[in-house]
């Protein structure tokens, strides 16, 4: 056991304790979770996390929705990390909710540069295909010191986003976030990888979870650590190309 | 040459690798398809 994540993940959702909390909680499950489980609620989410995202795409009318989204998707996902007992509820209302989000920033960036929201797609669900393929064959393994360093890589990019969140207040930010530069570009590159290394520690987490026999609720509060990758790297990878094609 | 197609490149490389990987772990240590066995009288 110790050569999993335990205890150290950079996925706020998927934190340390969570399966200690779960299997020592006084709500005991009668049946274990599996990672078959885990695919199959995953699936389930990501497709209603595409429908909901055709709404908005769809309709620019609709793009309202996507406000209102963004709200029940942060209630959605706080209640998820402090009750994740009730996770078969709260991750598919996470994942309608952010799917309008997306929609509605994909249209945005589809407008700017067309065919960019097609190829960011294809370009997320490649990358979490080729790392799931390395992380089963072995070829990526999630040892101690790579998940203190994709844990120490995720931390400093969310201060970095934190102190550019602050900063917009008084109408200024970090440059090289937003900027085309190559130093710029460098940046969403380096972004978009450690948020990829961030599917591995998911994996680690979710096989970690069927090997320790965590209870059948958690496939859901895996499922939600996944797609909170999931999304995070959509968004990166849409920037990124946003920045490439911005250069023509 | 458009540049966004390099970012598929990792994906590629990641990719091939890691079949080159499965198709070469533990070889040596496999089971024969086929295993003949002596089988000695009165067994």
């Amino acid at each position: 056991m110790n050569r999993h994540l335990s205890m150290r993940t950079a996925n706020p959702a998927l934190q340390s304790e969570t399966f200690k909390k779960s299997i020592s909680g006084s709500v005991r499950s009668s049946e274990s979770m599996t990672i078959n489980g885990v695919v199959n609620k995953t699936g389930l989410s990501l497709l209603l996390l595409i429908i909901s995202a055709s709404v908005t795409w769809s309709d620019p009318t609709l793009s309202g929705l996507a406000v209102l989204g963004f709200v029940v998707g942060f209630v959605a996902a706080i209640v998820t990390i402090f009750k994740p007992t009730i996770a078969n509820i709260t991750v598919p209302v996470y994942a309608i909710s952010q799917g309008l989000v997306l929609g509605a920033i994909s249209r945005v960036f589809e407008m700017q540069y067309p065919g960019i929201a097609v190829q960011a797609i294809f370009l997320t669900f490649g990358t979490l295909g080729s790392l799931l393929l390395a992380y089963m064959s072995g070829l990526i393994k999630a040892t101690e010191n790579f998940k203190l360093g994709v844990f120490a890589a995720t931390g400093a990019i969310g201060v970095l986003y934190l102190i550019n969140f602050v900063m917009s207040f008084f109408g200024t930010g970090i440059g090289v976030i937003h900027s085309s530069s190559p130093m710029g570009i460098l940046f969403s590159l380096g972004v978009v990888v450690i948020a990829a290394l961030n599917l591995v520690l998911d994996f680690d987490f979710i096989e970690e979870g069927a090997e320790i026999g965590a209870p059948k609720y958690m496939e859901w509060y895996a499922t939600f650590g996944l797609l909170v990758t999931l999304i995070w790297l959509y968004i990166e990878i849409l920037r990124l190309l946003s920045k490439l094609n911005s250069r023509r | 040459m458009d540049i966004e197609l390099l970012l598929w490149l990792p994906i590629i490389l990641l990719t091939f690798a890691s079949i080159i990987k499965m198709l070469t772990k533990n070889k040596d240590n496999q089971k024969p398809w086929i295993r003949i066995e002596e089988i000695k009288e009165n067994e």
